[in-house]
């Protein structure tokens, strides 16, 4: 072995840190070589001397001001904040998760809502509205209840005197009317899908009996069936005498809406026959489920009144047109509307 | 400027001492750190102090000889110590408690060394011999004497210390733990995480590079 190689593992000889056979190696070349017998004296005095280095005293602020910021970081951990955070490696992932969980349940109720929900988030209504609606939707049974009267028919005479008409529900209203184009309004609007659930005008009677009799064959249970069959007997059976009866569900949504102010529109029709067409027009409103509707005879016209939902408007024009000249066709409401108030006044063109 | 003590060669000893005679008989060795870990762990904010008086004064030793300022030595343990405090949950009990407080310490150190200009520093002085108060050994030949003996043994503990400095700061690091404060061969590997090879390796290259270094600072004479 040589100087080189021994003076490598030479420091570790003087605190017996080598092998049996690294020891055995270095007594046997120290034996034969006096410059690394000199080499080991100076590393024996190397460690003597700095085994010798004196130790330093610690000052006398360490411990304390040491325990100082570790009581402060316990006060801190035990804190409101310390309690949310600490200790982190178990509260952050607790705390991320919890996250997630609220995400995901907010979308699982936005979807589970329904377009309802989804209508409301995207379109916010003004704060009037939304107490409106509120109030509405946190008594729903009050939706099926007739908030307003039973759909009348009212001639107010010259003299002021009125005279009420049969009544009819929307749905049986078109009893003893005849099947005429009017009625298909309000289907050929659903068709196109600007009527909701709730508002769908009834179709048109024999379509009605012919619907309404399958559907009964084949969904509806057989004490429901037989239910509706005497309802229907019994409507049937006293057109002659005014009725109070309570509105069919689908009128509810317009009724409730009664209340807010409408705008009014007016509309002029010029007709042949006045009063001819002042019919038309009366059952065409019925048609579209109007609600309100009076007639009155004024000096050279009659001029019908009425309350009309107002995503029918379009479609009560469109059929109005078809009974006579129009002028004077208005700039339609806004859909936001519920209800809007329209009169026509119809004029002789004699 | 850290408030340092005037005489840190013996108040602090005493100090320790008298501190380490409160402790619980049961509670004075280094096994039993255990005991006051588990507390620490458990919530008791005040067991910390006892492992903090025993340890202390072996921790900032490392970091002064490491650091050889006092002032930074200070500040690492200080660190170390809330360090420790803060992830004392995740002690495991694996290792000692003053082996992993040890890698600790000397991690903070390395960090200290990386950061900061310790050597511009210390020629300001914060050095503790520079402070030392020697009012109260004037007068008498022998009290003369003994101070110039002990003025001789902290200039050759700065030279020394200076020699220390100039190591490479992985050779330093097993230097001072092995010659210095005693670790044995396994606890340097346990406390660095190195293999008994490594470690050995770079402590004969020290204690060479060392001799040389000292052989011409202090002299044939010493």
């Amino acid at each position: 072995m040589t100087c080189k190689n021994i003076e490598r593992i030479l420091p570790g000889y003087v605190d017996d840190a080598l092998s049996r056979a690294e020891r055995a190696q270095v007594e046997e070349h120290l034996a034969a070589c006096p410059a690394c017998r000199v080499v080991l004296v100076e590393l024996k005095r190397t460690r003597e001397i700095v085994q010798g280095i004196g130790e330093v005293d610690a000052p006398a602020w360490l411990a304390p001001q040491i325990m100082a910021h570790v009581r402060a970081e316990s006060d801190r951990r035990h804190g409101i904040i310390g309690k949310l955070f600490f200790p982190l490696h178990v509260k952050i992932p607790l705390e991320a998760l919890a996250m997630i969980c609220v995400a995901l349940l907010v979308v699982a109720v936005y979807r589970a809502g329904g377009p309802e929900v989804q209508q409301l988030a995207l379109n916010p209504t003004p704060p009037a509205q939304q107490s409106q609606d509120a109030g509405v939707s946190e008594a729903p049974e009050h939706a099926a209840q007739p908030i307003l009267p039973a759909p009348s028919t009212h001639v107010r005479m010259p003299n002021n005197t009125v005279v009420q008409h049969k009544q009819m529900s929307p749905i049986s209203g078109t009893a003893g009317m005849q099947a005429s184009p009017v009625a298909n309004a309000g289907e050929k609007a659903a068709q196109e899908g600007r009527i909701g659930m709730l508002a769908q005008p009834a179709p048109s009677l024999p379509e009605q009996q012919a619907l309404g009799e399958e559907k009964d064959a084949e969904a509806l249970p057989a004490g429901m069936a037989e239910k509706k069959a005497k309802q229907e007997k019994f409507i049937a059976s006293d057109t002659s005498e005014p009725v109070k009866r309570t509105l069919a569900p689908q009128a509810a949504v317009s009724l409730r809406a009664e209340s807010a102010p409408a705008p009014e529109y007016t509309l002029k029709m010029t007709v042949p026959d006045m009063h001819a067409a002042a019919g038309k027009v009366e059952e065409l409103m019925r048609a579209f489920h109007a609600q309100g509707i009076e007639q009155q005879a004024k000096a050279g016209m009659i001029v019908l009144t009425s309350r009309l939902r107002t995503e029918d408007m379009s479609a009560f024009v469109t059929r109005l047109k078809l009974l006579g000249e129009i002028t004077g066709v208005p700039i339609l409401p806004h859909a936001t509307r519920e209800v809007t108030a329209i009169r026509v006044e119809i004029v002789s063109s004699d | 400027m850290i408030d340092m003590h005037p005489n840190p060669g013996s108040l602090g000893a005493v100090t320790l001492a008298e501190r380490e005679t409160k402790l619980p008989e049961n509670a004075q060795g280094e096994g039993d750190d255990t005991v006051w870990v588990r507390r620490c762990q458990n919530g008791e904010v005040e067991a910390f102090a006892v492992l903090v008086e025993r340890h202390q004064q072996k921790m900032f030793n490392i970091a002064y000889r490491m650091l050889g300022d006092y002032g930074d030595a200070g500040d690492v343990v200080q660190e170390s110590f809330l360090r420790a405090y803060r992830s004392i949950d995740r002690f495991r009990g694996e290792a000692r408690f003053s082996t992993w407080l040890t890698r600790i310490v000397i991690n903070q150190a390395h960090n200290r060394l990386k950061h900061t200009t310790t050597r511009a520093r210390r020629e300001v002085s914060s050095d503790p011999i520079a402070l030392v108060d020697i009012g109260g050994v004037s007068g008498t030949p022998s009290a003369e004497d003994a101070l110039i003996e002990r003025l001789d043994k902290e200039a050759s503990d700065r030279r020394i210390q200076e020699c220390l400095d100039a190591l490479d700061e992985e050779q330093r690091t097993v230097l001072v733990l092995r010659d210095i404060q005693g670790f044995s061969y396994e606890e340097i590997g346990a406390t660095l995480e190195l293999p008994d090879g490594t470690v050995k390796s770079r402590l004969f290259r020290a204690r060479n590079t060392l001799k040389g270094m000292l052989l011409k600072v202090l002299g044939e004479g010493q």
